[in-house]
């Protein structure tokens, strides 16, 4: 894939157009901002606006397969779908770094596409309803967003949120936190009990 | 001349390794050849692994599916599978089968089911009954003993319930059914007298002998993790339990990335006199001589090995006289059955994953008529829904993690088993053209299921819709209009028939070739019928009787 922006405007023109772009998030150092010609990190909202986040073209980090912005974004989701309660959430347990991992490793083109668009829907959505970035929403805009977005899409078979949300979803129980403070997680049961009362156990069994 | 070996049994599986054991242990120098790679008991498994210390999200990545026929696998069970495009064999226009193997020590021991339950005298007489198929040559009486001896060997749990169709084996304590699985056997006998759910029969230990625990098996632990392997040798396999027998006797010799190519014979003696392998790596040939051969490389495998043994005697593959090697191959009729769920019962919950199912042991032709002869029976299991829920359904946030703190609603599935009848139309040839990159010729397989496997099958689909819908169960829905393409039941069998005529059957009632007294057959590809009941334990027992025989027959100097 290339790595220049996919719409007409130059990266130059853009980069300075995200001064003064309030709210957005600061990218942190240290993360590789590939042509930023002006030696400024930009924003999650402008790296979205470059790639429209269909493409990784955004800001790239060596080693990972999505963009700054885009792994903002899934960071975002993850945490919404699955937040920190009285046990941690999926941002504690690792999710969007083993999701980006999966992309790297596991996926083919044809899935790291599904991924893309089925985020990019997401922050479409936030810009057609609230005019910005989902990054950039006030998180409970950014939950009432995603429910519905949620209902919508589970509603309609979107199968790219689907393979989004139940991935979260798995990645967050197959993790230690999630398997054994969430839930209740035996790797030696011993013998097999078919009658227990629920209340004994408490939890969903992680495996 | 001397040979290498007293006895060489092609094949580690299954039946592979009760031959080398009961021949070790009779006092014969046994050489087993593997033809894939050495895999060591506990070191190469991947049982003790988290959740979350398997990469993504344990799943093969995608671009490596292709290897695998294009299917998702988790990458903790790959090292059991073979890359499916390294191994090609082709199949007749239209009539897709699905070979499934393992190549490696151990062979399918590994990835079974470890559902284990006998055949009964109406299975071996049925071909004779019905007509279909060669009469067996043996019947449940000469396999009783066996059955016996190997099921205190391997250790098989399970519940007596004194049914003709399926006779009681020497069990070890069942394993518990589950509250709404008792819920839904309750229901059925009520609802069908004739018809009996039992726990499944499987080879798990939950009363370990002395002789398993000094092999180093341990009792099950309801880790469900089999298809890893298991470190505590809690289900049987060959390299939990045969290999380690036979290997105590000082008499096995093992080697492993050594493909059986064809087996020798002697036109002076009329005897086999070994086997022609050829080095997985190298691909160089040798030969090891040996008095008595076992094929026990798989149904179509050691057909494959048999067709690919010519000579000017047999032109068409060793002991082949009658034109029936290759023929009659079968698998089970399945891809049927039904699901459904049952509201309720949410403050009940089990401990642990069971390895096994429950069993709805054959009633069709047995005490409830059909339109087809043979019957099936059905697997199944109830569960509640799990996290796994979570991923379809519409919520986010702290409300669905809180609703995925309690598990789901319980829901039961019932999977059909059929007898597929024996048609000797039904057949694995050598590819005239075409050969693996050992420069073995490649197996073509031309397998179609016949009217009487399609009839059973509809009716398998309505009875399980029927006995859900019976019990209780909502949502109740069929698995599917069509029964699975044939071998996806992986209980392929057939192809080198027991019989009793050398003109219609390829091996006696002993296993022994009709043609070449010195070569025995005795994984599934002996099977003059298939019933309906998974086979490994029926293989383990013809085995165990034939490596039996095979050494008296020796030690009598007749072979």
């Amino acid at each position: 894939m290339s790595s220049s922006p996919s719409s007409g405007f130059s990266r130059r023109q853009l980069l300075s157009g995200s001064a003064r772009l309030a709210g957005g998030l600061a990218v942190g150092g240290g993360l590789s901002a590939c042509g930023s010609s002006e030696g400024k990190e930009p924003t999650d909202e402008l790296a979205a606006k470059l790639a429209g986040l269909t493409t990784r073209d955004a800001v790239r980090r060596p080693g990972h397969f999505f963009s700054v912005a885009q792994f903002r974004l899934l960071e975002r989701i993850s945490d919404l779908i699955i937040p920190d309660t009285d046990t941690p959430g999926a941002l504690a347990a690792g999710v969007p770094q083993v999701i980006d991992r999966m992309m790297v490793t596991w996926a083919l083109a044809e899935t790291q596409g599904e991924w893309l668009e089925g985020l990019a829907a997401i922050d479409t959505r936030a810009r057609r309803e609230h005019g910005m970035a989902f990054v950039g929403l006030e998180p409970a805009v950014q939950f009432d967003l995603l429910s519905r977005h949620d209902a919508d899409a589970l509603s309609n078979g979107d199968q790219n949120y689907r393979q989004i949300k139940s991935t979260i979803v798995e990645a967050y129980y197959s993790s230690e936190p999630g398997a054994t403070k969430e839930l209740r997680y035996d790797p030696v049961p011993g013998p097999y009990q078919g009658c227990v009362p629920f209340e004994e156990i408490g939890r969903t069994w992680a495996t | 001349m001397t040979a290498d070996f007293d006895a060489i049994v092609v094949g580690s599986g299954m039946s592979g390794g009760w031959a080398a054991k009961e021949l070790a242990e009779r006092g014969l120098k046994t050489l087993v050849i593997e033809r894939g790679r050495h895999i060591e008991h506990g070191a190469d498994y991947t049982d003790f692994k988290a959740p979350w210390e398997l990469p993504n999200l344990d799943a093969v990545p995608e671009r490596e599916q292709v290897h695998y026929g294009g299917r998702a696998l988790p990458a903790s069970m790959a090292h059991f599978r073979i890359k499916e495009d390294e191994h090609p064999y082709s199949v007749a226009e239209g009539k897709p089968f699905r070979w499934f193997r393992g190549y490696h020590l151990g062979g399918r021991s590994l990835m079974w089911a470890r559902q284990s339950y006998r055949m009964s005298e109406m299975d071996f007489e049925a071909n004779k009954k019905d007509g279909y198929g060669n009469d067996w040559p043996i019947r449940y009486g000469d396999l009783a003993p066996w059955y016996d001896h190997v099921e205190r060997f391997a250790g098989i749990s399970g519940q007596a319930e004194g049914l003709p169709q399926l006779p009681d084996g020497q069990f070890q304590p069942p394993m518990e059914l589950n509250c709404v699985e008792e819920v839904f056997r309750d229901r059925l006998h009520e609802a069908y007298p004739t018809r009996r759910l039992t726990i499944g029969r499987c080879a798990h230990l939950t009363q370990p002998t002395e002789e398993q625990q000094a092999l180093g098996r341990g009792e099950c632990q309801a880790r469900s993790l089999c298809p890893r392997g298991c470190s505590y040798g809690a289900y049987f396999s060959s390299l939990s339990a045969t290999l380690p027998a036979a290997r105590k006797t000082g008499n096995l010799t093992v080697v492993t990335d050594e493909i059986g190519h064809s087996v020798v014979h002697d036109p002076a003696t009329g005897k086999a006199s070994g086997v022609r392998v050829v080095d997985a790596v190298t691909r160089e040939h040798k030969v090891y001589t040996g008095r008595i051969v076992f094929l026990c490389a798989s149904a179509i495998g050691s057909a494959q090995i048999m067709l690919n043994s010519r000579s000017e005697k047999f032109p068409t593959g060793i002991a082949n006289s009658s034109d029936m090697l290759g023929r009659n191959l079968m698998d089970h009729v399945s891809g049927l059955g039904a699901n459904g769920y049952l509201p309720g019962y949410a403050d009940q919950y089990y401990k642990g994953r069971r390895p096994t199912g429950f069993y709805i042991p054959r009633f069709r032709n047995v005490t409830e008529d059909a339109d087809f002869v043979r019957g099936y029976g059905f697997q199944g299991g109830a569960s509640r829904g799990d996290w796994r829920r979570g991923g379809g359904q519409i919520g986010i946030g702290a409300e669905l993690k809180q609703d995925l703190r309690t598990p789901g609603g319980w829901s039961v599935w019932l999977a059909g088993f059929g007898e597929m009848l024996p048609n000797p139309d039904n057949r694995v040839t050598l590819h005239p053209n075409k050969v693996d990159k050992w420069g073995i010729p490649l197996l073509h397989i031309d397998c179609a299921y016949g009217e009487n496997d399609l009839k059973m099958a509809r009716q398998a689909n309505r009875d399980a819709v029927d006995m859900l819908k019976a019990a209780g169960f909502q949502g109740v829905r069929e698995r599917g209009d069509e029964p699975h393409e044939p071998g996806r039941a992986i209980h392929e069998m057939g192809t080198v028939g027991m019989g009793r005529d050398p003109k219609t059957s390829v091996l006696n009632g002993f296993n022994q070739a009709h043609d070449v007294p010195n070569l025995f057959v005795t994984d599934g590809a002996c099977m003059a019928s298939t019933a309906c009941q998974n086979p490994s334990l029926t293989y383990m027992a013809i085995s165990a009787r034939a490596a039996h025989h095979a050494a008296e027959f020796l030690k009598e100097g007749k072979i």
